[in-house]
């Protein structure tokens, strides 16, 4: 009974243990060492950047239009590459085609069907597809967050119970709580479907608005703060500091980076912090295939490389093919992105799962 | 309930009770259990044809992929560039005079995104197709849902220079180049303006600023424009050093060369002018007022062969009626004065 809330320990035996945590854990099991893994995982790379340009390049707006080659070259590098990585991670896990038939072989035919659908009808389907995207993409931000924190969690030995669990599922999802409400303009999350037009015309909506868009930003800084005292110092947990940072990192890209006008270096870091991730589990499945002749950077580079070419076909190539059928770049532009990022969000639950998956045993493993 | 870990870490969960109730319950199904043959066969079937359809999937995408390398570089030349924005500016048919498309590739993208800052572009698009009163409305609802962008006011400023509210023109701009004190386009737009509505004392402070602010060729029109506007002042002096500073910064600046000259006629060195006429006509070989002005200045010069030469190549040229008049008159004239 007492495994089955403790988690953590059942996922490998190495990891087992009733004992109090060693010191170790306050930094967390690293998969690279402590630097990469805290500044490319954990996301704290991000935060330097940030604030490296604000304070030494003007203190204006960080994705100035100063630098597009910089920002165009980044988002090349790891927000197309990040997308296309699942796809690629996808059919490169080994006996991929088995265990998913139906998302491998036929899911693709689906969505280019509805991607066709969606640039033909693009005042209805492209409109709803743009907005499920969206809304989603920040849950998939703060479903990230969490995802890594749980990896660093479970690699440290750390025990926590369901309920705690549940604490840091919520200290995540407190931002996707913010900008559910904080878009009435582009009509995202829930303004998707509620009417928007009392916001402007009704002045006690608008405050009502004001206030509920500024309550939600501070409990997505309050909530992951709360949950940490909790767990640390009434539950006594030793939460690896990679998760702390994980998670008040994905709340500074809600928070302080779209103050400072740096919502592009968001979607860097992202990329960035998923695919280092993901390379990871790659290389690993790819390390212990029957008949495996090359190293751990052979395998990166490959993988990266793929994911690199995949990006830049999907986003700036495919667009460009149904110009030539007579439809609009604009809107096959805006649909691809949609589509590419659904096929991204429900591919990521194929690829990242752990039930019976060899994915478990990489968690598990030094 | 979502099973996986970077997108969300509840699969270990699943993990965990996937092994607990193994050991509690007696009955779990086995996916190893035997099926029956006709459970095989379709499932075979299907198999066979999720693979046809994953390889014509395959085959699809990347002929797709393909046309649209193609596709790109048969239309603009070239390789599609990575940029920050996600969609490639449809600016790029306003450069092939394709307004409509422009507009229309706008539209869409301000309907799907819901994104009111992309009215500034639609509103250049307006202002481009000469249609000033949808420019200005545009640009209005630009300025309402981003009250910063210097681009937009100065936009709608042009907007209302050509409707005629010059005051309110001024004030547009005057907003632009306080959000945007370094541009030098709306500065440069400004000083025009300013000019045009005989406010010249205003114009010519703004455009020496400009000629502070701007660099290589965008300093060379900025002095360029001072020379005229110092000429047009009656400060000779100050003029003729505008136009020379403008060619030092750029000796292909066609238009520089050929003020310079007028400015030289005016002051009766018809020799220096001659210099630079033939200068501004090489580089513009087809600036009708350039090779009405030489041809002028060359019968002046005592040159009639090579002005009633530029003549005829001037007369070849225009479709304007009026001035292939005038060129007929003077070749005729000059012929006439030539004859004993």
């Amino acid at each position: 009974m007492k495994r089955k809330q403790t988690t953590g320990a059942t996922l490998s035996s190495d990891n087992r243990s009733d004992t109090p945590a060693s010191p170790k854990t306050q930094t967390g099991k690293m998969y690279v060492g402590p630097i990469f893994d805290y500044m490319v995982i954990g996301g704290g790379l991000s935060l330097v950047v940030c604030v490296g340009i604000w304070l030494f390049l003007g203190r204006g707006p960080v994705e100035d239009v100063r630098y597009p080659i910089f920002f165009g070259s980044m988002l090349l590098l790891s927000n197309y590459a990040h997308f296309a990585a699942s796809t690629v991670r996808l059919y490169t896990k080994p006996n991929a085609f088995d265990m998913a038939p139906f998302l491998t072989m036929v899911f693709p035919a689906i969505t280019i069907g509805v991607l066709v659908l969606g640039i033909l009808f693009a005042d209805v389907l492209g409109y709803h597809l743009t907005r499920l995207y969206s809304t989603w993409a920040t849950y998939h931000f703060a479903a990230q967050a969490y995802g890594i924190a749980m990896i660093y969690l479970y690699r440290s030995g750390c025990q926590i119970s369901a309920s705690q669990k549940k604490m840091l599922w919520y200290a995540c999802m407190a931002t996707f709580l913010q900008t559910l409400i904080a878009e009435p303009k582009q009509k995202l999350g829930v303004w998707w479907i509620l009417p928007t037009s009392s916001l402007e015309t009704v002045p006690a909506a608008t405050i009502a608005f004001n206030a509920a868009v500024w309550i939600a930003s501070l409990l997505a800084v309050i909530v992951p703060i709360v949950v940490f005292a909790r767990l640390m110092v009434r539950d006594r947990v030793r939460i690896p500091g990679i998760v702390i940072l994980v998670i008040m990192t994905n709340v500074a890209w809600f928070t302080i980076f779209p103050l400072m006008k740096a919502v592009a270096l968001t979607n860097i870091f992202h990329g960035i912090q998923y695919l280092a991730i993901v390379t990871i589990f790659h290389v690993k499945d790819q390390a212990v295939r029957p008949g495996n002749r090359h190293g751990t950077l052979w395998h990166a580079s490959v993988f990266n490389i793929m994911c690199i070419v995949l990006g830049y076909a999907l986003f700036r190539l495919w667009p460009e093919s149904f110009v030539i059928a007579g439809l609009g770049y604009i809107e096959s532009a805006l649909v691809v992105t949609a589509i590419v990022n659904l096929h991204h969000f429900i591919v990521d639950g194929f690829i990242w799962r752990l039930k019976s998956d060899p994915n478990a045993r990489i968690v598990g493993a030094a | 309930m979502c099973c996986y870990v970077p997108a969300c870490g509840r699969q270990l969960d699943d993990e965990s009770r996937s092994r607990s109730e193994a050991t509690t319950l007696p009955y779990t199904m086995s996916s190893a259990s035997p099926q029956s043959p006709q459970v095989d066969q379709f499932r075979t079937l299907r198999l066979g044809l999720y693979r046809k359809i994953y390889v014509a999937t395959v085959l699809i995408f990347s002929i797709s992929l393909v046309v649209g390398l193609l596709s790109n570089l048969i239309r603009f030349r070239e390789i599609p560039a990575v940029g920050i924005d996600l969609v490639r500016d449809p600016d790029i048919y306003i450069e092939q005079g394709e307004f409509s498309r422009a507009l229309q590739q706008y539209e869409t993208e301000a309907r799907l995104m819901l994104d009111p800052s992309v009215n500034a572009k639609i509103g250049n698009v307006y202002l481009q197709m000469k249609d000033f009163e949808r420019a200005k409305e545009t640009l209005e609802k630009a300025i309402e849902a981003n009250p910063n962008h210097a681009e937009s006011h100065a936009r709608l400023a042009m907007a209302l220079r050509n409707l005629n509210q010059t005051d309110e023109a001024a004030k547009s701009f005057e907003k632009a180049l306080n959000l945007k004190p370094s541009s030098t386009q709306i500065r440069l737009a400004y000083a025009d303006f300013l000019e045009s509505i005989g406010r010249q004392t205003e114009a010519l402070s703004q455009y020496e600023m400009l000629v502070l602010q701007a660099e290589g060729d965008e300093a060379s029109r900025a002095h360029e424009a001072l020379g005229f506007l110092r000429s047009d002042l009656n400060e000779p002096e100050l003029a003729e050093r505008s136009f020379r500073k403008a060619l030092e910064l750029d000796s292909k600046n066609a238009v520089a060369s050929s003020g310079l000259a007028v400015l030289l006629v005016e002051q009766k060195r018809i020799q220096e002018a001659l210099e630079y006429f033939a200068k501004a006509v090489e580089l513009e070989p087809d600036n009708e007022d350039s090779i009405w002005n030489y041809a002028n200045a060359l019968r002046d010069a005592g040159q009639p062969t090579d002005a009633l030469d530029e003549l005829t190549k001037l007369r070849k040229l225009t479709k304007d009626a009026a001035l292939a008049r005038e060129v007929d008159a003077m070749i005729q004239s000059i012929g006439s004065a030539a004859q004993p």
